[in-house]
């Protein structure tokens, strides 16, 4: 083995640096070489490239086809559609709809967006939540008459629980997962092309830095298309890539359960990262409550204002009085199995609901006469249970809940009394990431000096500003509808100014 | 010719076959279960990239819809999912005569049959 002297480790560092920047001039080059190829090859052409067939690609998709781009297409990482909406409930939240008229509910653009912006503790970004609140009646309009879309009655939600969520008919399936084969069919009706397992990897460029196509993964190898247009980043979140989760939200949450795709990989970020976009928000997502080993959704028991929640040690980790939300993202955080329990009696109001729900997915739970044998069927310390229980029955009866340890704040409290007795197991979830490049009002990704990177979009999920802190039931969905419909026009119109 | 009458035999065989292997039937089945490369033979179609498509399964099978009629005495209905159309071999495994339900890997269903409402 030689030995390392200075002048080697100059030598080597020199000749490596060399070598290394020799490869990458000739990767480079091939790049270059292999872009204008593909101009020559008409078939790699297009108006307008979208990254994801989800509802937020498929509609940009297909509003750049309406708006006059010729050849349009998407590329699609799986062999199906597999984002965050096909698990989704469906609904898309908006104002001055036709189903709010017909069902007497008066609201005004203000209103909603001060509930958006409320929603978001103000953080949200205000033009883009402008944006919306401006475009969506056009947009949920738009998904009924032109894509075909059936929303059924519009039902409270959870919070803030206003009457502004159309939600989608399933037909059997989950809503979103509706609303998706019924983009598609929209998508094939309009001649959008489709190619699945085409999995964008890089952004091309010129020199300027203007997006000019993308290359993509495919299983017969690597290939490169260009578009006119520009390109629309549709992929999701990051919520299933866990080595963003810990960077950008902390270990912690990489040991939630997810609610949705296991598709959404952060594309969003790595692809638009070496186009230097300001990434915002990225710490920020959604979470709720989840059964992992069945995705039985035990938000109504959470939500219900009865019993005492327990970790698998036997101890109360938090005040009851929270939102499923905020439960969700507490379990995850402060219990390393992120597990937890709510103890109930037969009083509480929705066991008729949730209780069907684990019996058809043959999730366990807990069911016995007394507080000692619920807590023994799941596994429970049943001396520490039977023990909170007491103290909780108790400091309820003297109206002293608040001043236990944590406190317990129901506003309206319920002893613990009356057999049999339940014990629902809880985990945090998260339902997706809501951090992401920074779009404006044209939904064109913003690089780190505050400029538009031109060409490059961001729609859906994968856009960063709109959303912080929670949503409102069905903003995921009409986001994705309005600058996904805003997107679309963008791009056919630069493929216009280019041709 | 030969070949399309033998594909719509094991085709006729699968169908009939996959409702009995879905369904969590209180009597046992009295025969030992063939496996798919058993009931297709010859006709398993050549797979690319290790695994088969779904598009070749759905030339003889036919597509998603037709196949959820097939098993709409099926609850919950397997080629109805939210998931859209997954790849057949997602569940239909080769050496296997009882799929594995993709459905499981999330949820844990046990699927039982219903009045048949095809």
């Amino acid at each position: 083995m030689k030995l390392l002297n200075r002048r080697n480790v100059l030598k080597s560092g020199f000749f490596g640096t060399v070598a290394a920047s020799l490869a990458a001039v000739s990767s480079t080059a091939s790049a270059q070489q292999k872009a204008e190829a593909a101009k020559q090859d008409p078939s790699k052409v297009y108006d307008a490239i979208v990254l994801g067939a989800g509802p937020a690609g498929l509609i940009t998709a297909i509003a750049a086809k309406q708006a006059g781009a010729k050849k349009v297409v998407v590329f699609e990482k799986r062999d199906r559609p597999d984002g965050n909406a096909i698990f989704a409930l469906g609904s898309v939240c908006g104002w001055g709809t036709r189903h709010q008229k017909e069902q007497g509910i008066n609201d005004t653009a203000d209103d909603f967006y001060a509930m958006m912006m409320d929603v978001s503790k103000q953080m949200g970004d205000k033009a883009l939540n402008r944006t919306y609140t401006d475009n969506i009646p056009a947009g949920i309009d738009w998904l009924e008459q032109d894509i075909g879309v059936k929303f059924g009655k519009i039902r409270p939600m959870p919070y803030p629980r206003l009457g502004r969520t159309c939600r989608v008919e399933g037909e059997g399936l989950t809503g979103g997962a509706q609303l998706v084969k019924k983009l598609l069919a929209a998508a094939e009706k309009n001649g959008v092309e489709i190619k699945y397992e085409h999995k964008g990897i890089e952004l091309l460029h010129d020199d300027k830095m203007n997006v000019t196509g993308v290359k993509v993964q495919t299983p017969k190898g690597q290939e490169e298309y260009l578009s006119k247009g520009g390109v629309a980043i549709a992929t999701g979140g990051f919520s299933a890539n866990p080595e963003m989760v810990d960077k950008y939200i902390g270990g912690w949450a990489t040991r939630m359960v997810l609610r949705g795709s296991k598709s959404t990989t952060g594309e969003n970020i790595s692809l638009t990262l070496p186009m230097y976009a300001k990434c915002v928000n990225m710490d920020q997502f959604h979470s709720g409550p989840i059964i992992g080993a069945t995705h039985v959704n035990p938000a109504d028991v959470l939500n219900s204002g009865y019993g005492v929640q327990v970790n698998t040690s036997g101890n109360r980790y938090m005040d009851e009085n929270n939102t499923y939300v905020i439960k969700a993202r507490t379990t995850a955080q402060k219990t390393l199995d992120n597990t937890g329990y709510v103890i109930v009696d037969s009083n509480c109001s929705v066991l008729d609901r949730v209780i069907p729900k684990f019996d058809r997915l043959n999730s366990p739970y807990g069911k016995a006469d007394t507080i000692e044998e619920v807590a023994k069927q799941v596994g429970l310390p049943a001396d520490k249970i039977v023990k909170i229980v007491k103290e909780y029955n108790q400091a309820y009866k003297d109206g002293k809940l608040a001043e236990m340890n944590p406190p317990c704040t129901y506003k309206k409290p319920h002893p613990i009394e009356k057999a049999p007795f339940y014990a629902i197991p809880l985990q945090g979830g998260m339902t997706a990431t809501f951090g992401g490049p920074l779009i404006n009002t044209k939904a064109e990704i913003q690089n780190l000096d505050g400029k538009s990177i031109p060409g490059l979009y961001a729609v859906g999920n994968s856009a960063g500003g709109i959303f912080f802190h929670n949503y409102a039931g069905g903003a995921q969905l009409g986001a994705a509808t309005v600058f996904g419909r805003i997107a679309g026009k963008e791009m056919a119109e630069r493929a216009k100014q280019a041709q | 010719m030969k070949k399309t009458l033998l594909a719509i035999a094991s085709l006729a065989l699968c169908s009939v076959f996959s409702v009995t292997v879905y369904a969590a039937a209180p009597e046992a089945p009295a025969a030992q279960p063939k496996t798919l490369e058993q009931i297709h033979g010859a006709m398993w179609p050549k797979s690319a990239d290790g695994f088969v498509t779904k598009q070749q399964c759905m030339q003889c099978h036919g597509d998603y819809e037709k196949l959820a009629k097939q098993t709409a005495n099926l609850n919950p209905n397997p080629h109805m999912s939210h998931l859209g159309q997954v790849n057949c071999e997602d569940c239909h495994k080769v050496k296997q005569a009882k799929p594995d339900l993709m459905c499981n890997q999330c949820h844990n269903f046990t699927i039982r049959k219903t009045e048949a409402k095809k």
